[in-house]
C-alpha cells in the first residue's frame, strides 16, 4: 500500500474538506467581492466637479487589500478545521498521509486562494472600472507599469506570511499567534536589516574602506559584486515560502497531542 | 498486535508519564485499561495511533512504527477519545464523507447499531446530546470493522440502557483478529466485558493479566468480619460488611470485582506484583 501518496485517498479528503467548509468559503468569497466594490469606491475620486488633466482609475489598494483579506479568510478556514484539540484528534487520525494533508492545504492556501482572489477582482473592477468611465466621460488603462510589478511582489509577500503563519501556528504550542507575531518581526529585520548589515559590514568590506568608515551605500552603488549580492540578499525571502511549506510537512509529520 | 518496548514518554522534564514500560497486546482480547487520574491512560492510547511518540523505545501497531500515522495503519484502527470532535451535519452526510476512508466500513452494520441505539439516521449531529453524539461515534467507530478499536472511556454520557447495549455490541465483535482496548473509570460497566487488565500506577504497569489468571490466583469476598486470615490482600468496609481480596488458595471460584481488584492493586502493589510475577 502506498503510504505516501495517493490520488485516491487525496481526492477523499479534499472533498471532505470541501464539503465541511464549502459554505463558509462561498460566505466569503460573497465578502471578497463585496470588499472590492467597498475599496474600489474609496480609493478613486468621485467627484463630478473635478476636471483634471489625467484620469486614473486606481486598483493598487483594492488588489492588495484584496489579498490580505483573502489570505485571512483561507487561514481562518484552515484553523477551523484543527483549532482545538478534539479537532486536532479527528484530523490526525484520519487515515491520510502527511504529503495527503499538506497537499489539501496548499491546495486551498494557494491555487484556490489565487483563483477566489483573481475571480474576486475580475467581479469588482470591471463594474467599478465602466461605472468610472462612465462617471467622468472618459477612457482610462487599468495598469500602470510599475503597478504591475508591485502587485506581482504582493502575492509572493502574502503567500511567503500566508506560510510563515502556518508554520508558526504548527509550530508554537501555546500563544502561537502572539509567538508568529514576534517570530516574523525578527526574520523581517534578520532578512532585511540584519542580513543585508552584517554581509557588508563584516563579511564583504574588502575594498570598501575608506578612511577607516565604510561606506555600504556607495559600495552597493559602486561595485558589481557589491550591487550582486544585496540582489542575492534581497531574493532571500522570496525563497522562505518554499523553505516553509517543506518545514511544515515536517512539522505535522511529527506532531504530537 | 502492539508492542512496547521500553518506552518513555515526558510532558515535560518534571512530568513523566511513562519509565521503560514493555507491554504486548495480542488480538482477539478485549482490554481494560485501567488507572488513576494521570496514570497515562490517555497517553497510552495515543501512543498506540501515533498521536503521542515515545521519548526513547519504541511502540509498534499492527507490525508498523505508530509514530509514523501511515495510512495503511490508520486505517487498521479506530480511537474514539473521551472528548471527540462532531461537525455540524447530519449523521448520512458524517458518514459519506468518513467511511471511504476505512475499506471494511459496513453501512447496513452502522445502521443497525444506530437503530439499537435509537438514534434517527436522519438527525443533525449538532441536535444530538453528548450522550447521542457518543453513541454515533461507537457504532461508527465498530462499523469501520478496523483490527483495532481504542476507546477512551466510552461509557461516559452513556444512559444505563445504552451502557448494557454497548457491552452487547462489543461482546458481539470480538474475535480472534480483532483488538479492543478500553480506557476506563467506570469498571462496574464493563466488569463483564473486560477479559483482560492492564493497571497502570506511577509510570509502570502493576498488572497486566488475563481475567481467568486473576481470578485464579485471586479471591474476590464479601464478609462480616475480617480475621488475621494470611491471605488476604486487601479489604474494604461496604455496606454489606467488608470486601476482601485474597490469595486463592483454594481454587475457589469467584466473580471479579474490578474496583475490588484496583483499589487492591494500588494500595497494596507488592503483594499484588508477588503474587502474579512468582506464582
Amino acid at each position: 500500500m502506498n503510504n505516501i501518496f495517493s490520488a485516491k485517498r487525496f481526492a477523499l479528503l479534499v472533498r471532505k474538506q470541501w464539503l465541511e467548509n464549502y459554505l463558509l468559503l462561498i460566505g466569503s468569497f460573497i465578502v471578497l467581492v463585496a470588499f472590492d466594490f467597498f475599496v474600489l469606491y474609496q480609493n478613486n475620486d468621485w467627484d463630478a466637479n473635478r476636471k483634471p488633466s489625467y484620469f486614473h482609475f486606481n486598483i493598487s489598494a483594492a488588489y492588495i487589500l484584496s489579498l490580505g483579506v483573502c489570505s485571512v479568510f483561507i487561514l481562518l478556514t484552515y484553523f477551523r478545521i484543527i483549532n482545538t484539540h478534539t479537532k486536532q484528534i479527528a484530523y490526525y487520525t484520519q487515515p491520510t498521509s502527511t504529503l495527503e494533508k499538506l497537499a489539501a492545504i496548499f491546495l486551498f492556501m494557494v491555487p484556490v486562494m489565487l483563483i477566489a482572489f483573481g475571480a474576486a477582482l475580475s467581479i469588482s473592477v470591471p463594474v467599478m472600472h465602466s461605472a468610472y468611465d462612465s462617471f467622468y466621460h472618459t477612457t482610462t488603462t487599468l495598469f500602470a507599469k510599475d503597478e504591475a510589478a508591485t502587485m506581482k511582489d504582493a502575492i509572493l509577500v502574502f503567500l511567503t506570511l500566508q506560510a510563515l503563519i502556518l508554520l508558526g501556528m504548527h509550530t508554537f504550542k501555546r500563544y502561537a499567534i502572539v509567538k508568529t507575531f514576534i517570530a516574523i518581526i525578527i526574520l523581517f529585520f534578520l532578512f532585511f536589516y540584519a542580513l543585508p548589515g552584517v554581509t557588508f559590514n563584516w563579511i564583504l568590506p574588502i575594498e570598501g574602506f575608506r578612511n577607516g568608515s565604510f561606506d555600504t551605500i556607495s559600495y552597493m552603488r559602486n561595485h558589481e559584486y557589491g550591487q550582486m549580492v544585496y540582489k542575492g540578499i534581497l531574493y532571500l525571502p522570496s525563497y522562505l515560502v518554499y523553505v516553509c511549506w517543506f518545514a511544515l510537512y515536517f512539522k505535522m509529520k511529527e506532531k504530537q497531542l | 498486535m502492539i508492542t512496547l518496548n521500553n518506552v518513555s514518554f515526558a510532558y515535560s522534564k518534571k512530568k513523566e508519564v511513562f519509565s521503560n514500560l514493555n507491554l504486548t497486546l495480542q488480538p482477539g482480547s478485549i482490554y481494560g485499561l485501567l488507572g488513576k487520574n494521570g496514570a497515562g491512560k490517555t497517553t497510552l492510547l495515543k501512543m498506540m495511533c501515533g498521536l503521542a511518540t515515545p521519548s526513547s523505545g519504541s511502540c509498534t501497531t499492527l507490525g508498523e512504527k505508530a509514530a509514523r500515522k501511515n495510512p495503511s495503519l490508520m486505517r487498521e484502527l479506530f480511537f474514539l477519545p473521551e472528548e471527540f470532535y462532531m461537525p455540524d451535519m447530519r449523521i448520512k452526510k458524517f458518514v459519506s464523507l468518513n467511511a471511504p476512508f476505512y475499506p471494511e466500513f459496513d453501512l447496513n452494520q452502522f445502521h443497525r447499531y444506530l437503530d439499537e441505539f435509537e438514534i434517527n439516521p436522519d438527525s443533525r449531529l449538532r441536535s444530538l446530546s453528548y450522550g447521542e453524539k457518543k453513541k454515533v461515534m461507537i457504532g461508527f467507530g465498530i462499523a469501520t470493522n478496523t483490527k483495532l478499536l481504542l476507546f477512551d472511556e466510552p461509557t461516559n454520557g452513556l444512559d444505563i440502557p445504552s451502557k448494557r447495549q454497548f457491552r452487547r455490541i462489543m461482546a458481539s465483535i470480538a474475535n480472534e483478529d480483532k483488538c479492543i482496548i478500553i480506557s476506563t473509570h467506570q469498571v462496574r460497566d464493563l466488569e463483564t466485558l473486560i477479559d483482560h487488565l492492564v493497571i497502570l500506577h506511577n509510570n509502570h504497569i502493576l498488572l497486566n493479566e488475563n481475567v481467568g489468571v486473576i481470578t485464579q490466583k485471586l479471591c474476590f469476598k464479601t464478609v462480616q468480619t475480617v480475621g488475621n486470615d494470611q491471605g488476604i490482600i486487601y479489604s474494604e468496609s461496604s455496606l454489606k460488611g467488608h470486601n476482601i481480596l485474597l490469595k486463592n488458595a483454594e481454587q475457589e471460584d469467584s466473580q471479579l470485582d474490578m474496583e475490588l481488584l484496583f483499589n487492591g492493586v494500588q494500595q497494596c502493589p507488592e503483594k499484588i506484583n508477588h503474587l502474579f510475577n512468582l506464582n
